[in-house]
């Protein structure tokens, strides 16, 4: 009977533990650290020149909280929670909503680099479109950080009067 | 084949097609683009819509978006320098950040042909030709010119496009009838079709024009840029002997109304960035 009890209770033991375990990891997998592969500015709205609320230094990992459109909304390692443009950061396909498989302005980050959304890419196939001059093109827009136009902008004095030269 | 329309379509003149036909013979360089939406060709998206906007439609944005501007990358190579393209790029992003729709990530691409002209595709997509920077000055004035294709951008004039199109097809419901590609392709035609040939109505080109001026003011520029630039195009295109374009009343008052617009703002100043622009964009 003890035994009995006791195997029973064993197994409960392991099952509420496993569910733990899966539990935790079902979270560490939605809010997967992001890491900033330079630096990154942290702004206070979802505008690029909007205020720094702290640059993250190159190789920082920190978190995101969600997501919304291209911005991803993150805290930081000083407990500060500011919006980053998601091509700024890696990974970008642990984040939560991210499929790889939405289309390119905003939906998830891996379209900037892997590809166009499937429709367009049935569009193109049916129309015998070239995708490679607008994938060079949201290529080389990646390439354009929000900190290098919050920079850009801070230079010509330029940008929303609220926000500039902030 | 593809029409070629003149550059004072997409910036500066509303007509018939007739018109415009004539005008493309008789003027020096090809526009088209938004200005060509000055032309009222039977307004495909002008009148708009008796399609409600659909959330089912707004969700397929961002494809319906990266399909005309297909189209656009299809018709004209994009021209090789990525130092300049990031220079457009910052200042585009600078007034879109300035603009009604801050939060949108906008994309900018050089069109590779010596006609003036620019381009807008939904949801962040900017063209601009190469021969559309090599008539520019400053800064401001390329702030200008982008500024009214973000303009387009933020008042949906081509999603709509794609939604008057989709209204003539009888598809009140783009996002469930996208699984047939036939009619999404039908659709997004159409859209790009106005982009790229047809334009946008007279009243969407007055309402891109206002925003825009609004947008690159809101971000410090001198709007008196746009001005001096839409001024410039129509002085070029009457040395040319365009003369029935040169006195075109769509012409003159869009012209007009954007002055008016910038007197109403009590004389404005901002940056202009001639130095800044001669930096970058060397083209000649």
């Amino acid at each position: 009977m003890n035994t009995s009890l006791s195997s029973r209770s064993k197994k409960f033991r392991r099952g509420v533990i496993a569910a733990v375990i899966a539990s935790a990891m079902t979270a560490v997998a939605a809010e997967a650290p992001i890491k900033a592969p330079k630096d990154v500015d942290v702004v206070a709205d979802k505008n690029p020149l909007s205020e720094t609320v702290e640059t993250i230094p190159s190789g920082t990992d920190f978190q995101p909280i969600s997501r919304d459109g291209s911005w991803i909304k993150v805290r930081t390692p000083g407990g500060k929670e500011g919006y980053v443009s998601a091509e700024d950061v890696t990974p970008l396909a642990s984040l939560t909503g991210a499929s790889g498989s939405t289309s390119v302005n905003g939906l998830t980050v891996t379209n900037a680099t892997k590809g166009l959304g499937p429709d367009t890419e049935k569009y193109a196939q049916m129309k015998n479109f070239k995708t490679d001059n607008l994938n060079q093109m949201i290529t080389w827009g990646n390439d354009v950080s929000a900190k290098e136009v919050k920079d850009f902008a801070k230079g010509g004095h330029v940008g929303p009067a609220k926000y500039r030269n902030k | 084949m593809k029409r070629k329309l003149p550059l004072s379509t997409k910036l500066l003149f509303a007509g018939s097609l007739t018109t415009a036909a004539i005008l493309l013979a008789m003027l020096p360089f090809n526009v088209g683009g938004c200005g060509v939406g000055g032309i009222d060709v039977g307004n495909a998206v002008g009148g708009i819509t008796t399609l409600g906007k659909s959330a089912s439609l707004d969700k397929k944005e961002p494809e319906i978006g990266e399909s005309v501007a297909l189209q656009v990358t299809n018709r004209y190579p994009l021209y090789q320098d990525k130092n300049l393209t990031r220079y457009v790029t910052l200042v585009g992003r600078t007034v879109g950040a300035s603009s009604s729709n801050p939060a949108l990530k906008y994309y900018f691409g050089i069109l590779d042909t010596p006609q003036a002209n620019a381009f807008s595709a939904p949801h962040g997509f900017v063209f601009i030709t190469r021969g559309a920077l090599m008539r520019m000055k400053d800064e401001s004035e390329l702030a200008g010119v982008l500024g009214h294709e973000i303009g387009h951008i933020c008042k949906q004039h081509g999603l709509r496009a794609v939604q008057s199109a989709a209204t003539k097809q009888g598809l009140t419901q783009l996002a469930g009838s996208v699984t047939n590609i036939g009619q999404f392709a039908n659709v997004v035609d159409a859209g790009g079709d106005v982009v790229l040939n047809t334009g946008f109505s007279e009243p969407q080109e007055d309402e891109a024009d206002h925003e825009g001026v609004k947008f690159m003011a809101a971000a410090g520029y001198d709007p008196h840029g746009y001005l001096h630039f839409l001024q410039r195009i129509a002085a070029e295109q009457g040395k040319a002997g365009d003369k029935p374009f040169g006195t075109h009343p769509g012409m003159s008052d869009r012209v007009k109304r954007i002055q008016d617009q910038i007197n109403k703002m009590n004389n404005p100043t901002g940056q202009t960035l001639a130095d800044r622009f001669a930096a970058n964009v060397t083209l000649r």
